[in-house]
């Protein structure tokens, strides 16, 4: 058990840290993930598929904290045609902390359906029976969440800019 | 499309840099794992055996009730019947007449039935005595609603009972005798001509003018038959016979040795009218009342509206899902539906019933998406419509539209939805009567084994142009739906019974599904309904 735990628990950690912006949620998120992963260890069919079946578990389980914690909202931003122009190289420059740092900083409805399609490859009409949502509002939520974090990647462009 | 690219582009780089990425846990993450896993552990083992011991009480607690309370009275009813048979052969039984010749006690009863004193029966026989407590629970137990005797039938009937009353008189008087003569005493015993009795004047011919019998003779004749004949009154009264020796001879037993169509009667003290009467044979059929035995079977054809849901579960991997499911539900309701059927009881007792049978029923829920999309891959022919409530494919030929297609894009639109399931079932289950005379309450638990004969999507398309417009796009054949479904009835009913064939019966119900209709999806789907059965029971 210890042994499957050690080799997931890093990557998993990460996910669960993705979804929801603070420390102790994502904790109680990753506990719950793995509980799920022990007890339901015995009816996985395909063992070649256990990294992707342990993925899925604690998305599941980051989204399940999030309904039942009434966290859900979904924000409609009106930035009347102001485009964030940015070098894509910045993504290069940048750790995979200060990204995930910038997911975090997402209104949860952007972060949720940003984790879900760019990151998870879920379609839009998965994302909209996930979370009960219409797909054409979660379409609005992922261009929202691309143009926010366009927004602080290209404050983050200018910050390096400055520094240097 | 340029901007769809960079969008992709966008997406792949970030994604690129989060994949993969880690965190280091601490020891702490680890040990509120292990105490997650160890708790639940125990609980599962605990809510087994406690489940366990549960079934195991309730099983016990229903083996006992039914031994006891169902299966007991069975035995004892059925016993009872038995030993009053065997009580009732005995009864018959005599020296004189040959079993065979006994009749039993549905034919035993009809002549015994005119009579109006039931008790003065038991009284009054003597040589029978032997029948007494027998006869009194017979005729306690038959019912009076016998019909006319045919009439020549009746006039030979009082004739043997006539003949009989003779020998009873006799045998009363075997070694009696007495010089003193009461030639002036005459016993002409008239009896009620509306009742084809005839002239009882042997008796005083055979008996009592020619026997020399002493008055006091006679009394004790009468005393020890219980009988309280005046003879001072019928010295008087020629044409009157006191209502105890009318009665006496009303309850005469006869046996059917007696009365059929091998015995003699001797015809020569019968005037024309009784002749006549004796000959007739035009008349209504004789009725023997037979107690009628326990009807095993009964058929009860019914309808019942119905208000058709479902309830809903997610996978198994996903725990806390009930927020999730609420979010689903908001923007459902059940249907108004119906039930029609035709069910079959078997009775065990008076309080136990087997019930089965055949029903068809429309099953669904209605929902309202906020948005519906709708594909049509034209090389497959095949219609594949999402909305926030679920999504469904349909092959080509299996859509049908109804109404005009034609809509402005500044229309107000809203949708309304609704899943037809056309299903027939076979339940097979257990009822169980308390009965108040007429009325009964019934509770009845069944399994249902349930099959889709037909399923559709309807989508009701409004559109809001000053006045209302509707189209309805019908999908038949929604994929992956099992057509074969599980699932438990409990009802509590009254039933009146109009008579012992026939009662009415009224019973709302409820039934839920064990078995998913859809069991490959995330969101699974279980039908469920109330009801209200109506119907007429048919007992045969």
């Amino acid at each position: 058990m210890k042994l499957l735990y050690d080799l997931y628990a890093p990557q998993m950690l990460s996910v669960c840290h993705r979804y929801v912006n603070n420390s102790d949620e994502a904790k109680e998120i990753f506990q719950e993930g793995f509980y799920l992963v022990f007890k339901n260890l015995k009816q996985l069919k395909n063992p070649e598929a256990l990294s992707g079946w342990i993925k899925q578990i604690f998305v599941n389980s980051s989204l399940n904290y999030i309904k039942k914690q009434k966290k859900l909202y979904v924000v409609s931003e009106i930035n009347e045609g102001i485009e964030f122009a940015f070098n894509g190289n910045i993504i290069e420059d940048i750790s995979a902390d200060e990204i995930i740092e910038l997911i975090k900083d997402l209104p949860i409805g952007y972060r949720t359906v940003f984790n879900l399609y760019a990151i998870e490859g879920y379609s839009h009409k998965e994302i909209a029976q996930r979370l009960g949502i219409s797909v054409g509002t979660s379409k609005s939520q992922l261009f929202d969440a691309r143009r926010m974090l366009k927004k602080n990647l290209a404050r983050l462009e200018k910050r390096v800019e400055l520094v240097g | 499309m340029k901007n769809e690219l960079e969008h992709i582009d966008f997406d792949t780089k970030l994604k690129a840099k989060v994949e993969g990425h880690e965190l280091n846990g601490t020891d702490e993450l680890w040990s509120g794992v292990q105490k997650k896993v160890l708790a639940s552990r125990y609980k599962r083992k605990f809510f087994f055996f406690r489940a366990l011991s549960i079934v195991v009480i309730l099983a016990l607690i229903s083996t006992i009730m039914f031994y006891e309370f169902g299966f007991k009275e069975a035995q004892i009813s059925s016993n009872e019947s038995i030993e009053q048979i065997e009580e009732s052969k005995k009864a018959f039984q005599n020296d004189l007449v040959s079993e065979e010749n006994l009749i039993h006690d549905e034919e035993y009863i009809a002549p015994i039935l005119k009579s109006p004193d039931k008790v003065n029966l038991v009284n009054n026989l003597n040589e029978d005595s032997h029948l007494y407590p027998e006869l009194n629970e017979i005729l306690d137990a038959s019912t009076t609603d016998s019909s006319n005797f045919n009439k020549g039938e009746e006039l030979k009937t009082q004739i043997v009972k006539h003949d009989k009353f003779l020998e009873i008189f006799e045998n009363n008087n075997r070694n009696i005798k007495s010089e003193s003569s009461h030639k002036d005493i005459k016993t002409k015993v008239a009896i009620d001509t509306s009742k084809n009795l005839i002239d009882l004047n042997q008796i005083t011919n055979n008996y009592l003018l020619n026997s020399n019998i002493e008055v006091d003779t006679l009394k004790g004749f009468t005393e020890s038959t219980n009988l309280d004949i005046d003879f001072l009154e019928y010295k008087n009264n020629q044409n009157q016979i006191s209502e105890d020796t009318s009665n006496f001879i009303d309850n005469l037993v006869i046996r059917k040795s007696d009365v059929d169509e091998n015995t003699e009667i001797d015809t020569s003290s019968l005037d024309l009218v009784q002749m006549n009467t004796l000959n007739q044979t035009d008349s209504v059929e004789i009725t023997i009342p037979n107690k009628s035995g326990p009807n095993r079977f009964a058929l009860t054809p019914y309808i019942s509206p119905l208000y058709s849901d479902r309830y809903l579960k997610v996978n198994s991997i996903i725990s806390g899902s009930s927020d999730y499911i609420s979010a689903f539900r908001q923007s459902e309701t059940g249907k108004i539906s119906y039930e029609f059927g035709l069910d079959l009881n078997l009775e065990i007792n008076d309080k136990w019933q087997i019930i089965s049978g055949v029903n068809y029923s429309n099953l669904g829920y209605q929902y309202n998406p906020q948005e519906i999309d709708l594909e049509h891959d034209t090389i497959n022919d095949q219609f594949s419509l999402y909305s926030s409530v679920g999504n469904h494919k349909f092959e080509g030929e299996e859509f049908d539209e109804e109404g005009e297609q034609e809509q402005d894009e500044e229309d107000e639109i809203s949708f309304k939805s609704k899943i037809n399931l056309s299903v027939i079932s076979v339940p097979l289950g257990i009822e169980r009567y308390f009965n108040f005379n007429k009325h009964q309450l019934v509770v009845e638990s069944s399994i249902t084994f349930n099959y889709i004969l037909s399923n559709a999507l309807i989508i009701n398309q409004i559109n809001f142009e000053g006045e209302d417009q509707s189209n309805d796009f019908v999908f038949r054949n929604i994929e992956g739906i099992n057509r074969f479904f599980v699932g438990a009835r409990l009802g509590f009913g009254y039933q009146f019974n109009l008579n012992d064939k026939l009662a009415l019966m009224v019973k709302p119900n409820v039934f839920v599904s064990f078995s998913e209709l859809n069991s490959n999806a995330f969101v699974r789907s279980f039908p469920l309904s109330y009801g209200l059965k109506t119907g007429i029971k048919f007992s045969l």
